[in-house]
């Protein structure tokens, strides 16, 4: 529960919050922006969008699962307040990249690791390590598939993305 | 480049209204158009007619700002200078979208029978327009 002096003052969050969603081709980005939008997802096959409300706060949700990011990339990233990068545990190498141009921007992010067809179930530690990402950066792992797992894993991580003021 | 017309989270309730009626002008002044937006940078919906849901808008902007970041870098490969116009051409209509030289995007839909040309020349109007009107935001925003 908010404390009285909490809600004394207004969050000082946006009202509007960008967040772009990035992963290999096929990787579990764009299930977990069908997972969490509340409207129909729409846009090419790894450039979707859509838009989340929590709270006072819309989170608008692009996502960058192509194989010629690169190219998008700062222009998907204009204006943006957070990253979410979703790396399959299966094909982590091929999320070294996009960890690397994420890391670069200078804007917050997090690692969502995709559990789906991963048999052996990582633990998350292991993937950070593996992954070689600061000890500040949130990991969490899930199958972005599984709807309510996708959806806490969201809102835990837009939480710790928001911007403080 | 990130921070290129930072645009969430401030007041451009001014800047809206203008786009607003900028938009609503181009809809009653050139025949067959039936939706406008404005979309800043970061790819969300500035201002859009009457004619169009929140949604839909907010769907739009999204599918216009892929758009603008890819013909942005199509022109950087080809080296082929400024990008100045998209028009996709659908069986319903025609999407046409203008860039502004600020990151502002203006998008227009025609019926299949509209002017297209008219239509590009009315959003390059727009666009130009932005010059002036971005000035008093940036005052009241710094």
């Amino acid at each position: 529960m908010p404390t009285a002096a909490a809600t004394a003052h207004p969050p000082a969050w946006p009202t509007t919050m960008k967040i772009v969603v990035v992963g290999p081709p096929g990787g579990g980005a764009s299930s977990l922006v069908a997972a969490v939008s509340d409207l129909p997802v729409t846009g090419p096959v790894g450039r979707e969008f859509g838009r989340r409300t929590l709270g006072t706060t819309v989170v608008y949700l692009f996502t960058l699962a192509q194989s010629a990011w690169w190219l998008v990339w700062p222009g998907t990233l204009i204006g943006a307040h957070a990253v979410i990068v979703v790396v399959p545990t299966s094909r982590l190498p091929e999320a070294y990249p996009l960890l690397d141009a994420t890391a670069g921007s200078g804007l917050p992010y997090a690692v969502v690791v995709d559990r789906f067809g991963d048999p052996v179930r990582h633990h998350p530690a292991e993937i950070r390590e593996a992954l070689a990402t600061d000890p500040s950066v949130p990991v969490i792992a899930c199958d972005v598939r599984d709807r309510a797992a996708a959806q806490a894993a969201f809102t835990d991580l837009v939480s710790r993305l928001r911007p403080h003021q | 480049m990130i921070a290129h017309t930072p645009l969430l989270g401030t007041d451009n309730s001014a800047r809206t209204a203008l786009f607003s009626s900028l938009l609503d002008r181009l809809t009653a002044q050139v025949p067959g158009v039936v939706h406008a937006i404005a979309m800043s940078s970061d790819g969300l919906v500035l201002a859009a007619t009457k004619s169009l849901p929140a949604d839909r808008a907010d769907q739009l902007s999204a599918a216009v700002a892929g758009q603008v970041s890819l013909a942005n870098a199509t022109c950087a490969v080809l080296d082929a200078g400024v990008y100045q116009y998209t028009m996709q051409v659908m069986a319903a209509g025609t999407l046409v979208i203008k860039p502004a030289a600020d990151g502002t995007a203006f998008a227009a839909i025609t019926r299949h029978d509209g002017d297209t040309g008219q239509t590009a020349f009315h959003l390059a109007e727009i666009a130009n327009q932005l010059g002036t009107a971005i000035q008093p935001g940036q005052r009241n925003g710094g």
